[in-house]
């Protein structure tokens, strides 16, 4: 035992060190957060080009002169206030602020307001007004000053504050459901997500241990590795190697998204704060992984048995057309996660990881059933690397020759 | 038990087809033994199952006095007829990595395969991907590759095959130094020439079935003296029993009847009174008893 681990830990250290150090697979991985910082690059310059005319969210300097207006400015977004017009224009001048607004004493006769800002370009003589923002905020204090006595202070704080939206999402029994609509939302994007993941893992990762396999066989380095490890550790040890290559370039992406994304969406109001259910995350990675070994070991047994590298890359689609096949019954799932379809789909184990993240995603399956599910998975991915293992050993001493089914067959009473 | 490798008696079919068949052969420790055989004859297949990387249908194999367990085949170096390595693996990572396999430490693989490098000439592309060496450099770094844990038995596939003078002069000292640390060496080729320079004894198979087995001076005694080479100035008329005579290199050949002795032919030369400068009984060539044996297999078919 302690022989076979020691044999996996070598194969694994290699193939992993040889399937991260290809340039495709550091290309693969830097891919998603080269394109979020192109895109932030390329949002900062364009937001800079348009905004550059334009007043930034500075404080805006409000300087109260008249007697009429007792409501501090301060308790107003985006305005700072400042006793005398020298101290407006110190803040102007170290930049503290974009531009002041000076009420001045007579206000409330003349209805005038002094815009001090700073002089500065060949164009800046031609801006006769300030901006929409800008004036708004110093016409809604204005508004709210000249009414503050008349208003009570708690009405006044609600006007001041506006109105904040919660969604209620009703049932089909004309209840408000459980979960708020957006973690309902968060839920399906996390499991969509994941099988697409699913689904790229497979077609990069399980798709190129067949090709490694089917290489090593055709240029016969399998023979060197056989007189030195055994057929499992061999296997084993390919299949969590580039599984681990695999969740390397899926954390990478899913971490990129998770620091970059924010920025580039903060223009859109808590975006932050999209809520997600961990429990579910847990589940989600699980069905992930296990949905990985299945199709890795069937993915190395494809390569023991075929003859060229070719053959291994067209026998691929034995491992994606099952999750294709999830993605195609998707709305049947989506529509009755509790349906006939939803629960036999989940008990198939090349189907059953994404309908099973598609059903959890919509709330259509029970822990017991969720569990049942994994087993079944687990079970046949080791079952199947147990055959694989000996079909594998079979399949090698085959050269320009195709296993046959009865061939295999043998390989695994042999084995018996 | 004082065998390097024991195969005994052993067949393998794929299909219907037996490609070794009841195969037999055994190699002392510490000789350097030659497995012979045209294309296609079951060499590699053998091989292969004493390697215990496929299993025979029938027979027994015993690998350094046991059965082929993990433990001996650490002991042993292999260097398969198809030369394979990782195409864009740094030379120096890929030897590591075999000798990791054969269980040595990082460090001692890394130390080993630098030695290796610089023995066979190419320490100087250590750094070098595999994909950028020429074919015959490739085959020096899997023949280092097969070296480097100081295995006890070497077996080689076609170890000289695509490979130039110089390189296979320089395999052969590898080898000779390798049988003189005590190792034993199997290597399978239908060059003989190389063969009668390196090895003691010899296994000849054809279509997977053996021919010959044994020691290579004994197998050449054993078919009988077929010709004698004399040096001379001329050659006296009609020897009699003579059924070819070649002038090659300033000496004739005579290529012997069923039932002359060397010594007529001399008898002829003294009798004629002419002065023989030098006499040579020649034993037949690997190369002949090879054409014969495998011609005559296949007539009998």
């Amino acid at each position: 035992m302690l022989e076979t681990l020691n044999e996996m830990r070598l194969i694994f250290a290699e193939e992993l060190r040889r399937f991260t150090h290809g340039k495709g697979y550091i290309l693969l991985t830097l891919a998603v957060p080269t394109i979020l910082l192109v895109v932030m690059g390329v949002i900062f310059v364009v937001r800079g080009i348009s905004t550059s005319g334009e007043e930034e969210p500075k404080p805006i300097g409000i300087v109260v002169l008249s007697n009429d207006l007792a409501f501090a400015p301060d308790d107003l977004p985006r305005l700072v206030a400042f006793s005398t017009r020298r101290e407006g224009i110190d803040a102007l001048a170290k930049e503290t602020v974009k531009e002041v607004f000076v009420i001045p004493e007579d206000y409330m006769k003349t209805g005038r307001v002094e815009w001090l800002h700073v002089a500065g370009g060949a164009f800046s003589g031609f801006d006769p007004d300030p901006s929409d923002a800008s004036a708004a905020a110093v016409r809604a204090y204005l508004r709210t000053a000249l009414v503050v006595e008349e208003v009570a202070q708690g009405r006044l704080a609600r006007a001041v504050a506006g109105a904040t939206f919660e969604s209620v999402r009703i049932g089909e029994d004309g209840l408000p459901a459980q979960e708020d609509a957006d973690t309902g939302v968060a839920t399906f994007i996390v499991s969509a997500v994941s099988i697409l993941l699913l689904i790229f893992s497979i077609m990069i990762g399980a798709a190129s241990l067949g090709e490694a396999v089917a290489e090593e066989k055709e240029n016969r380095m399998i023979d060197v590795l056989l007189t030195s490890v055994k057929p499992l550790s061999l296997m084993a040890g390919k299949v969590l190697a580039i599984g681990t290559a695999v969740l390397i370039t899926i954390a990478v992406w899913v971490g990129s998204v998770v620091v970059i994304a924010p920025r580039i969406v903060s223009v859109i109001p808590n975006a932050a704060e999209f809520p997600i259910n961990l429990g579910l995350l847990v589940w989600v990675l699980a069905f992930f992984l296990a949905g990985y070994f299945v199709s890795a070991v069937i993915m190395v047994g494809v390569g023991a048995v075929v003859t060229k590298v070719q053959e291994a890359n067209q026998l691929a689609f034995l491992v994606i057309i099952p999750l294709l096949a999830s993605i195609y019954v998707l709305p049947l799932i989506l529509s009755n996660p509790d349906g006939g379809l939803a629960r036999v789909l989940s008990f198939i184990p090349f189907t059953a990881p994404s309908a099973m993240m598609i059903r959890l995603a919509v709330d259509g399956a029970s822990t017991l059933e969720s569990l049942a599910s994994l087993a079944v998975i687990v079970l046949t991915g080791m079952a199947l690397l147990w055959a694989c293992a000996r079909v594998f050993r079979a399949g090698l001493l085959m050269y320009g020759q195709r296993m046959s089914l009865r061939r295999m067959m043998r390989a695994l009473r042999e084995a018996g | 038990m004082n065998m390097a490798l024991e195969i005994k008696d052993v067949t393998k079919v794929y299909g219907s087809r037996a490609v070794v068949n009841h195969v037999s052969l055994a190699v002392e420790r510490g000789e350097t033994f030659g497995l012979l055989g045209p294309n296609g004859s079951g060499k590699t297949t053998t091989i292969r199952m004493a390697l215990d990387i496929i299993r025979p249908e029938s027979g027994n194999v015993s690998l350094l006095g046991g059965i082929p367990t993990r433990e001996a085949l650490t002991r042993v170096g292999y260097l398969p007829e198809e030369r394979g390595l990782y195409q864009k693996s740094k030379v120096m990572d890929i030897l590591t990595y075999l000798g990791r396999l054969k269980r040595m430490d990082a460090a001692t693989a890394r130390a080993r395969a630098k030695e290796m490098l610089q023995r066979v000439g190419l320490y100087d592309h250590r750094n070098k991907k595999v994909q950028a060496l020429s074919r015959g450099m490739t085959q020096l770094v899997q023949f280092a590759g097969a070296l480097l844990h100081k295995p006890d038995l070497i077996i080689l596939d076609e170890p000289f095959a695509g490979m130039d003078p110089l390189n296979v002069q320089l395999m052969k000292e590898i080898l000779r130094e390798q049988q003189e640390r005590g190792a034993t060496v199997v290597f399978s080729t239908h060059q003989m020439p190389d063969v009668e320079e390196l090895c003691e004894r010899v296994l000849l198979i054809n279509d997977g079935q053996s021919l010959l087995h044994g020691r290579l001076d004994e197998l050449k005694r054993a078919r009988g003296t077929h010709s004698v080479r004399v040096t001379a100035e001329r050659q006296p008329e009609g020897i009699p029993g003579v059924v070819d005579t070649k002038f090659r290199n300033g000496s004739f050949e005579y290529l012997l009847g069923e039932g002359i002795k060397p010594d007529d032919v001399l008898r002829s030369f003294l009798n004629a009174g002419i002065p023989v400068e030098r006499y040579e009984v020649v034993l037949p060539s690997l190369n002949q008893i090879f054409i014969e044996e495998v011609s005559r297999a296949r007539n009998a078919k």
